[in-house]
């Protein structure tokens, strides 16, 4: 195949900018094409069309996007690639449910942007770029008493830009919140190359309209972050750490309901028993799989976390629960309970060799959880397709795993119609269709569902509107958060 | 090459292991790390490889670094070897 005369001057332009910081090998391209949604699949022929970039600063981001405007070419942001919405990758999916490659695009990686700039303990804020870690900064907060409370499962890799630009939450969700709570400032790119800095180094901050927050969940489609200005907190003083299994949800529930009287849980995560199951023998542990809680809960002290943890076992059992295992933070075994929960993605994807687990986000209001679990159950009965649940019980974020061969339109349709009915109950209980994965091109559909749900179907004009005005020429992610035409079918 | 196949097919991209590998270096150059060195053996199985193939397999110190983080169980090393034979292959057959 030819290459392409754009993709040719945009590579060329480029190189003399970034030097070596530009590619075009078919191997480094394969390696950024992608996503953890849509790992699955090989793209061929990306030298033709694709270009990846490394850039160091935000000068370079801004160069990048001018040359990709006057070309109009696309620029697709990517930090770690973790993202499960097929949204920092080449590759997408249409609301009629077609996977395809964007015509031409500039993969913009933030990974040489990694640089903790500074940490205050006083003020508690650290100002980081947007390729750290999240588990980078808190190991370079580890000599402190703060820490930065967002805890994506995929913490361990999630860059910070990725974290904001999907408005990622974490297994903190329920005491913490997400990433929106804990962005104070930003400097990004936005569409027409214009690098801006928003918000404040301090907690109080009114600067006109809050356009820290609105980039906060923008997928980057508004613009490109290229530094950040983080909140921190004290690190809890001890964390008493329960790991119980019950034979059903409701009994579950019921020990979480009374835990959760008078305070909020660091994080209550579940695990359903089918996803356990696979998890034990994914990590080969020897454990009883059953509906598995980890519960995480704040001590004042070792000791206090101790005494805690045996009452915390005690109430479990008498709640039903056939195994627990406990740990308080001074203990070994602390983080292999983590680990478990942390599998659980993975696991339930490497038992399905053949298939893919269609990942979805819908969180419902807390009182609601078992009509919500009931209801998935019948879904699962009508089309007999196992349907997993797992995810952060406190905050109501269950995410319901739907097996899938990526691969088969008549199988996707099916998967995908089963997560449009799933998302369907989870707003009639008052729920949301995405939680903390962000839209990306896999949840456009529910997007707009929602907004209908809503009788608000023209807040998506709203949206455009605004998308109009960061990148007037429309070359940031597009296809992500807000439906356009699609690129060439794969 | 099945086998291969198989253990590639086992890695879900979630990057879990690059933290621990010490040659995916300050750059955080994708193919200098075991999650991409994975997907550079995927890829060379689909006929996609450059000279960047062998750099980025030749590099790995097949330290077993990145191993325990892996939650799906992936034999890194195994593959970046499974992978330096194919090139030793492909060198031989063009000769
Ligand atoms: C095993 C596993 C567990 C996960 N658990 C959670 C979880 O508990 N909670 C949760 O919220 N998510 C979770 N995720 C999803 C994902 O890890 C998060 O969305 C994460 O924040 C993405 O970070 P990233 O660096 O990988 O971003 P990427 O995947 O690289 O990008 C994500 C999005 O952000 C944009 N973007 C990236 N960098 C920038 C930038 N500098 N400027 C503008 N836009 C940018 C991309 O274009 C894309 O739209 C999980 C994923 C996996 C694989
Ligand atoms: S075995 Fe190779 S890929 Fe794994 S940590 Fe060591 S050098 Fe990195
Ligand atoms: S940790 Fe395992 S599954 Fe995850 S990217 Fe690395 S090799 Fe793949």
């Amino acid at each position: 195949m030819a290459r392409d005369k754009i993709i040719e001057r945009v590579f060329e332009e480029l190189s003399s900018i970034l030097g070596r910081r530009v590619s075009r090998d078919p191997v480094d391209l394969g390696l950024h094409a992608i996503d953890a949604s849509s790992y699955y699949f090989i793209p061929k022929d990306l030298s033709e069309r694709y270009v990846l970039t490394v850039p160091k600063d935000a000068e370079e981001v801004s160069e990048i996007v001018k040359i990709a405007g006057k070309h109009g070419v696309s620029v697709i942001p990517q930090g770690s690639s973790t993202d499960l919405s097929m949204g920092s990758g080449s590759i997408s999916i249409t609301t009629a449910n077609q996977i395809y490659m964007l015509e031409r695009g500039i993969i913009l990686h933030t990974g040489m942007m990694s640089s903790i700039e500074e940490i205050s303990e006083t003020d508690r804020v650290a100002v980081v770029e947007p390729g750290v870690r999240i588990d980078s900064l808190n190991e370079a907060l580890a000599e402190t008493d703060l820490f930065f409370p967002v805890d994506p499962a995929s913490a361990r890799a999630a860059s910070v830009g990725g974290a904001i630009a999907t408005g990622a939450g974490g297994l903190r969700g329920a005491k913490y919140g997400t990433m929106r709570d804990w962005v104070l400032g930003l400097e990004f790119v936005d569409g027409l190359g214009r690098i801006h800095r928003t918000g404040c180094r301090t907690v109080k901050c009114r600067q006109g309209y809050d356009l820290t927050r609105l980039m906060v969940g923008s997928e980057g489609t508004l613009g490109v972050i290229t530094k950040a200005v983080l909140k921190l907190w004290p690190r809890p003083a001890a964390i008493s750490r329960l790991m119980a299994v019950f034979n059903d949800f409701t009994s579950l529930y019921r020990f979480f309901l009374g835990v959760r009287r008078g305070r909020v849980p660091l994080i209550a995560e579940y695990m359903e028993n089918r996803v356990a199951d696979k998890v034990i023998r994914t990590l080969g542990l020897g454990i009883p799989a059953g509906h598995t809680l980890i519960l995480d809960l704040e001590a004042g002290s070792g000791e206090e976390a101790e005494k805690l943890l045996k009452t915390l076992e005690k109430d479990a059992k008498d709640a039903g629960a056939f195994y627990t295992a406990t740990a308080t933070d001074r203990d070994r075994s602390f983080e292999e309970i983590y680990r478990f929960r942390r599998s659980m993605y993975a696991g339930m994807v490497k038992m399905k060799l053949k298939r893919h687990i269609i990942f979805e986000d819908t969180a419902v209001p807390i009182s609601k959880l078992p009509e919500f679990v009931r209801r998935v159950r019948e879904i699962e009965g009508k089309y007999g397709r196992e349907i997993a649940l797992g995810g952060h019980l406190g905050d109501g974020n269950l995410h319901p795993h739907i097996e899938c061969d990526l691969e088969d339109p008549e199988d996707r349709s099916l998967a995908f119609k089963i997560a449009k009915e799933i998302v369907i109950e989870a707003l009639k209980l008052g729920g949301t269709s995405s939680s903390e994965h962000g839209i990306g091109s896999m949840k456009l559909e529910l997007l707009l569902i929602e907004l209908r749900n809503k009788g608000s179907e023209h807040t998506l004009d709203l949206m455009i509107n605004i998308k109009k005005v960061f990148d007037p020429k429309w070359i940031l992610n597009p296809g992500r958060v807000i439906p356009t035409e699609p690129g060439r079918k794969i | 090459m099945d086998k291969a196949w198989q253990e590639f097919r086992k890695c879900v991209f979630c990057g879990f292991c690059e933290s621990s590998c010490p040659t995916l270096g300050e750059t955080g150059e994708r193919g200098y790390g075991p999650r991409g060195r994975v997907r550079v053996v995927g890829l060379l199985l689909n006929g996609i490889y450059s000279k960047k193939t062998a750099e980025y397999l030749y590099t790995c110190l097949l330290c077993y670094a990145c191993v325990p983080p892996c939650p799906t169980g992936v034999d890194i090393p195994g593959l970046v070897e499974a992978g330096r034979s194919i090139l030793v292959r492909m060198s031989q057959k063009s000769k």
